[in-house]
């Protein structure tokens, strides 16, 4: 009796792994005829999305720029600090309609120049010569006012 | 029969590419069902889309004007000036003034907040004359090349330009310095040392141009005519 049941059972296990063999055998070649891709294609998560378009912030031609103060900007205080980078050691006068100021780009290029501005509208220059005498300039407009609104 | 069991072939379940295909695109589907993954993205867009919170300023002339927006021009870049009941307008003399005052032609500043479309909602108005605020400064890297005698007048040659030459004119409220921001003098100053001047043009003298500032950058402290001031 117990002889007939291990038989039994190794003959089950016997036939079981056949069975799964052959499935996965079969699996296998259907796979293979099929060429996998996955296609990763993300949806919109909104339907409202508006294309990005980033106003540009920095004033800049190809051998200087300002990082700040943005071009057309108000600003608040008459004094403010002019930021940004141009060729290392340069020369970098700021000039308003009134009155003119000056420093250097560190070795890296970058510079901060302290700018005392007029009521109102100023056309700002700003110049950087570099220690080839290369000679760039780039125009900004900002308006010192402390109205509120 | 045991050995036929270990013999026979036992085929491994080896990760199919289809699985690994599926497991990723339930990764992706389930991000994007995830409300705080979806809310974080939401976020970003809007802070890029929103109006710019920081207030903006344009300058230009007037070239078409009605009750809801203003088109003005300066120096070839048009600027749409949208404009409502909110917004103050104020004459060249800053007094209150109003939007049937101003015309094609007038000189403005425009002051507000940019909106999506890099158009200005204006908030004040202010009438201007574009003439008066013209930066005339020009900066002059060069050589002297000749110093008068007899008048504060100096001849420099640009660095970059040999075929021009600037005669520039120099008064009581010139400022001078070395290349390390230290005051100088008019004394300081020799025929062929190098200067990075600050000009205009003067208004009465044709052809000579008032300087502001002189720096200096040939100007050495140990030379004997030196004498330095203080810093800038």
């Amino acid at each position: 009796m117990i002889k007939e049941l291990i038989l039994a059972i190794i003959l089950g296990a016997f036939l079981g792994l056949g069975v799964m063999g052959g499935y996965l055998t079969l699996n296998k070649k259907n796979v293979a005829q099929k060429t996998p891709t996955v296609e990763i294609s993300p949806t919109p998560i909104s339907d409202n999305i508006v294309s990005i378009t980033p106003t540009p912030q920095k004033t800049s031609n190809d051998q200087i720029t300002i990082d700040s103060p943005e071009n057309n900007s108000v600003i608040s205080v008459s004094k403010t600090d002019f930021t940004g980078i141009t060729k290392p050691n340069s020369t970098i006068i700021i000039t308003t309609a009134s009155n003119s100021f000056n420093g250097k780009s560190d070795n890296t290029g970058k510079f901060d120049i302290s700018v005392d501005l007029d009521s109102g509208v100023n056309l700002i220059k700003v110049t950087a010569i570099d220690p080839n005498d290369n000679q760039t300039e780039i125009p900004l407009m900002v308006t010192y006012s402390t109205a509120k609104f | 029969m045991l050995i036929n069991i270990f013999t026979t072939k036992i085929l491994a379940v080896d990760a199919t590419p289809s699985a690994d295909q599926n497991k990723v695109q339930d990764i992706i589907n389930a991000l994007k069902q995830n409300p705080a993954v979806q809310q974080v993205i939401k976020e970003k867009l809007n802070l890029i889309n929103s109006p710019s919170t920081k207030p903006k300023s344009f300058i230009g002339t007037i070239v078409q004007i009605n009750d809801q927006q203003i088109s003005i021009n300066y120096q070839n870049n048009s600027q749409t000036i949208l404009i409502d009941s909110n917004v103050a307008y104020f004459d060249i003399k800053h007094n209150k003034s109003k939007l049937t005052n101003f015309k094609i032609g007038q000189d403005i500043l425009a002051m507000g907040y940019l909106d999506q479309n890099n158009q200005l909602t204006a908030k004040r108005i202010v009438a201007i004359d574009l003439k008066t605020l013209e930066n005339k400064n020009q900066v002059i890297n060069g050589k002297i090349v000749d110093i008068s005698q007899s008048s504060p007048i100096m001849v420099i040659i640009p660095i970059q330009n040999k075929n021009t030459q600037y005669q520039i004119k120099t008064d009581s409220n010139t400022l001078i310095f070395d290349q390390n921001n230290n005051k100088i003098t008019s004394k300081n100053i020799t025929v062929g040392q190098k200067i990075i001047a600050i000009i205009q043009p003067d208004l009465k003298i044709t052809k000579t141009f008032d300087v502001s500032k002189i720096i200096n950058l040939d100007f050495k402290i140990s030379s004997p005519s030196a004498t330095p001031t203080t810093k800038q």
